[in-house]
């Protein structure tokens, strides 16, 4: 008890002073603490100089909130940034892509202190829009011929996501492809894998000679990767993407059905063993991947610094040599693709007080230097015109062939990736139950459908 | 109870079944440590510490963890003692009425609340501020500090009540002289209770927190896990600062075990 | 007898912050989440659409909803079974006095003041089947059959999410130490004389000595269960395919996904809050049948 004196003063005193204010506070009786309350401790407040130039005045600190891609990549450009524009500090937050789509449109409906966000394509455009400042008119004013520095398809889809122009995409990117392990596949002795075949011999010879490699890592606990996923094989047929979210079309119809069973086949045939990816989240079967575990990485094309060698040392993945091909058409009469689309979006909050200088970061990540410097980690693929990246990057001659397979993929998608990410998870959900009961392909194609008519899952 | 009821024998195969059981037991800590070793060995436990996580440092976390634990631990001892020492020592309009009332709130699931709360703390200005976890977690516990202290009080003899009022007290004095000093050992037991609940706490931080930092720790350990770029070396440390976590728990069953267990056992059904 | 006004205002001035608190946190709370079950809107809360039941009928009409309440009930029932059998005996066993019993129960305990969502992390990376240590263990000993697919069959995926209970004992044994200390050793000795066996003893003597014990375990378990969220979102997503799904996790899926029907999100809610606050009832009966007013020890 002795040694408890000291915090029972402590408490006691406190005690003591709390039943003074509730006996004080009789009067104001809402909210007795509530001048306490006000003091955020997050505030990391700039001084308000309104919209002023950002001169040699008091600096502008610039709160950046985004997902993709890491702070450590972000890190050189934003002080390169800094260098080049005196007077405005940058003070970046990257968040894990989950929790950026609940929290950041969270803090922009609670008027967080935000200059810069990123903003996902798909279904979060039509959610924040509100919050968002109209850019057409700063844009033209930092930047006058900024629609001749990126494609035009990228700013076009852009205008399509929102009600006027929220928010201009740093580049686009694509899913699912598939990374490859050089040198687990020239231990094998096999060739990477164009055909459905090849593919399927990689996963056999490695059950034969009881290798411990895993065939095919990828986040089989995720619903949303099992639907992308899915979404891939649907497009080897057709863009039965697009119809469904632009045009109503169903999706108990033959067609997803045969993308399902598509889906299905990879895990029958054993080229994807369940066992092993069922209760692999991303971060796992990207791990199984990097510590040379598994043959194959099924993952975005934002993935695709793995091809670089320099991030490879960089970050100690031990693999000499790592490829890129699209997923290999399951039916023969099928076209390996992709699904892609506009991402990596920025937008200025409305409430920002320094929406010039937010336009400014805004111009160097997306149309600047800025743009080319992350271009060249190869953490996405820029909508910039013209845009080469450094040939020294790409070191070995399957980096440098695969970089040409990402751009033609990514130029010639099948379909939109402009995901409806709710009813991803939950199409992926029902997916998984597929693998794991005896629910058939069909049966799937329709509870995917009856589900998306609940109406649960808003698909603007 | 150790009343020599059970033969040597006994105690043996006891022992031994215990043992093996206990064994089973320790395999989630070896998993822990020993995957917090993989990749770079204890440099993982190095870099934790000195470098930043994605931009977070784990020590702020851990700062701002403590701070919402004391927090929120002042507010319930506060509200707490001065309402059940009223529910149980004096009388009022409906008394009983409101201490039912409040003892069913003790049922409010969190993830329930949470679109409210998300609302009052976005209307109130607090939220991603860790005045906004601190107020989540007092309100969710105090129904439980309240069950806990009127019963300590309830078990004070109402003759010192008598012999208070006599000496000319106000129910004020009383309470702060008499009643609160009497009541530390239970005071005690229910700041350490809740001090260890807020640490474990998960969802509230993950919910009202979204500025790097005001990041809790178990929160921001958690988050680490998607980041884009996770590289294996990033694996190393994660896995340890899993292991990190689990110190609190460590040093609060080495030095309040005891007021943990009274606290939880307080709120038990007595006969 | 008469309480004067003074009396009155004294008593609600002591509650006033508790008051004040819940008013505007729970009360409101609770309003909030029934009128916003009737209209179709997103968090930002703009362009509220009234919608009536609808926000209802779909969460009765959905499944999954359903499932998840069950395997509320599910994982709540399987706790208790393994608090009332396992922390019971473990309880009994370590206070006979066996060498490193302190030991051991320093083992047991640790883990319950731990944070669940570490233990839930921990053993979602212990529990993967190709990488995870305890099939890695099973390999080594040559006890390949026994190396499963712990988190994605989904028979196994509930015996892993119902294992976490096992290893938070320490808990229930809380109330069993505590409980014990108040049997009367004079009850054991008899027996003993009478020649009953240490597993007689056990079963028919102190198993129902500790009534009380059982009595607030099941209870607190019960009420606990519609809070469980760290448990599941840790450890399997709900997965495979929303198996393991609990009412939390359902819910907090819906809420954090992108343009949510936050309605939707608040008529499941007023759903999973009504069946926790009558449990909560009924455990207040129980309390009040023989802890009437000053009844209290």
């Amino acid at each position: 008890m002795e040694k408890f004196r000291k915090p029972l003063a402590l408490f006691s005193t406190i005690l003591a002073f709390s039943m003074l204010a509730s006996a004080c506070g009789k009067s104001n009786s809402n909210e007795p603490q509530s001048s306490a309350l006000s003091t955020p401790s997050a505030e990391s407040s700039a001084p308000a100089s309104a919209s002023a130039p950002a001169s040699n005045a008091d600096p502008v600190t610039l709160k950046f909130w985004t997902w993709h891609p890491s702070a450590d990549l972000y890190k050189s450009v934003i002080e390169k940034f800094e260098a080049s524009h005196p007077g405005i500090k940058v003070d970046l937050t990257v968040m894990e892509s989950k929790d950026f789509q609940t929290k950041m449109p969270l803090a922009l409906s609670t008027g967080e202190d935000l200059d810069v966000v990123g903003v996902q394509t798909g279904a979060m455009p039509k959610q924040i829009q509100a919050d968002l400042l109209p850019l057409e008119d700063l844009i033209s004013q930092t930047r006058p011929d900024w629609q001749s520095v990126i494609s035009e398809n990228s700013i076009s889809q852009a205008r399509s996501q929102a009600d006027g122009l929220k928010f201009l995409p740093m580049a686009s990117i694509g899913s699912m492809v598939m990374f490859y392990n050089k040198d687990i596949l020239d231990g094998l002795g096999l060739p990477a894998p164009k055909t459905y075949e090849q593919w399927k011999a990689v996963s056999d010879k490695l059950r034969e000679t009881k290798s411990d490699k895993l065939s095919v890592a990828v986040g089989g606990k995720d619903a949303w990767i099992m639907d992308e996923v899915a979404w891939t094989i649907a497009g080897q047929q057709s863009d039965l993407y697009n119809q469904w979210r632009y045009n109503g079309k169903k999706l108990d119809g033959p067609e997803y059905t045969q993308a399902a069973a598509g889906f299905l086949k990879v895990f029958a045939d054993g080229i994807i063993n369940k066992n092993d990816v069922m209760d692999m989240d991303y971060t796992s079967s990207r791990n199984a991947f990097t510590s040379g575990q598994a043959a194959f990485f099924i993952q975005g094309t934002w993935e695709a610094n793995l091809l670089l060698d320099s991030f490879r040392k960089g970050n100690q993945v031990n693999i000499n040599d790592v490829g890129l091909l699209p997923i290999p058409s399951v039916e023969p009469n099928g076209t390996p693709s992709i699904r892609s689309f506009i991402d990596l979006g920025l937008g200025i909050p409305a409430k920002s007080k320094h929406p010039k200088e937010a336009m400014q970061l805004i111009d160097y990540l997306i149309f600047g230097e800025g743009n080319d410097l992350l271009a060249s980690t190869f953490a996405f693929s820029t909508n910039k015109i013209g845009f080469v990246p450094d040939a020294s990057l790409l070191t070995t001659p399957t980096a440098q062939e695969s970089y040409k397979t990402l751009s033609d993929l990514l130029n010639h998608p099948s379909a939109d990736r402009n995901n409806n990410s709710p009813f991803s998870d939950v199409a992926g959900q029902l997916l998984q139950k597929m693998l794991i009961s005896k629910v058939t392909p069909e049966e799937t194609a329709k509870a995917i459908q009856k589900e998306f008519d609940t109406g649960k899952y808003p698909n603007e | 109870m150790n009343i020599g009821l059970v033969t040597r024998r006994q105690k043996r195969i006891i022992s031994v079944f215990l043992y093996a059981f206990a064994l089973m037991w320790l395999f989630p800590f070896y998993t822990a440590i020993r995957n917090s070793l993989k990749v770079n060995g204890i440099r993982n436990y190095v870099d934790l510490f000195t470098s930043d996580l994605n931009g977070i440092s784990l020590l702020g976390t851990f700062r701002n963890s403590t701070l919402i634990a004391i927090g929120s631990t002042i507010i319930l001892l506060a509200v707490g003692s001065l309402a059940a020492f009223a529910f149980s020592k004096l009388r009022f309009f409906a008394k009983e009425t409101l201490y039912v009332s409040v003892l069913l709130c003790l049922a409010v699931p969190g993830v329930v609340i949470m679109i409210p709360f998300y609302y009052i703390l976005k209307n109130l200005d607090l939220y991603n501020t860790l005045w906004s976890v601190i107020f989540s977690e007092a309100v969710l516990t105090l129904p439980f500090a309240v069950l806990m202290l009127r019963n300590y009080y309830d078990n004070l003899p109402p003759e010192l009540m008598e012999s208070a009022s006599i000496d000319g007290a106000s129910k004020l004095q009383m309470f702060n002289r008499i009643y609160l000093p009497l009541s530390t050992p239970a005071l005690i037991n229910l700041g350490v209770l809740s001090v260890m609940w807020s640490f474990q706490d998960f969802l509230l931080p993950l919910m009202f927190l979204t500025d790097k930092s005001v990041l809790t720790a178990t929160v921001a350990v958690n988050t680490l896990k998607g980041l884009f770029g996770f590289s294996p070396a990033d694996l190393g440390k994660f896995n340890a600062a899993l292991v990190v976590l689990g110190m609190p728990a460590v040093v609060i069953f080495l030095f309040a075990r005891k007021y943990i267990t009274n606290g939880i056992t307080s709120g038990a059904v007595k006969e | 007898m008469r309480i004067k006004a003074r009396e009155h205002a004294t008593g609600y001035l002591f509650v006033a912050p508790l008051l004040v608190l819940f008013a505007v946190f729970l009360l409101y709370g609770f309003y909030f989440i029934v009128h916003a079950s009737f209209f179709n809107e997103t968090l930002s809360f703009r362009d509220a659409k009234y919608v009536g039941w609808d926000n209802y009928r779909m969460a009765i009409e959905d499944s999954r909803f359903l499932h998840s309440i069950v395997n509320n009930l599910a994982f709540a029932a399987a706790a208790i079974v393994i608090s009332v059998s396992i922390g019971c005996v473990v309880s009994v066993v370590l206070s006979i006095g066996i060498k490193g019993s302190k030991f051991l129960g320093a083992l047991f305990f640790i883990p319950s003041f731990m944070p669940l969502a570490l233990i839930a992390m921990v053993f979602s990376i212990m529990l993967e089947y190709r990488f995870g240590t305890l099939n890695g263990l099973f390999h080594g000993i040559g006890l390949d059959f026994m190396a499963q697919r712990w988190l994605s069959d989904p028979k196994l995926a509930y015996m892993s999410v119902i294992s976490i209970s096992v290893f938070l004992i320490g808990l229930p044994m809380m109330y069993y130490n505590a409980d014990m200390t108040t049997i009367d050793s004079s009850i054991l000795e008899a027996a003993v004389i009478d020649g009953a066996g240490l597993g007689r003893m056990m079963w028919n003597i102190l198993f129902p000595l500790l009534k009380n014990a059982h009595k607030t375990i099941i209870l607190s378990t019960l009420l606990g269960s519609f809070r469980e969220f760290e448990r599941v979102f840790l450890l399997t997503q709900g997965g495979p395919a929303g198996t393991t799904e609990n009412t939390s996790v359902y819910i907090y899926s819906f809420a954090r996904s992108a343009g949510a029907n936050i309605g939707f999100v608040c008529a499941t809610s007023a759903i999973v809050l009504l069946i926790a606050l009558s449990i909560s009832v009924v455990q207040l009966l129980a309390f009040r049948t023989k802890a009437g007013k000053g009844g209290r020890r």
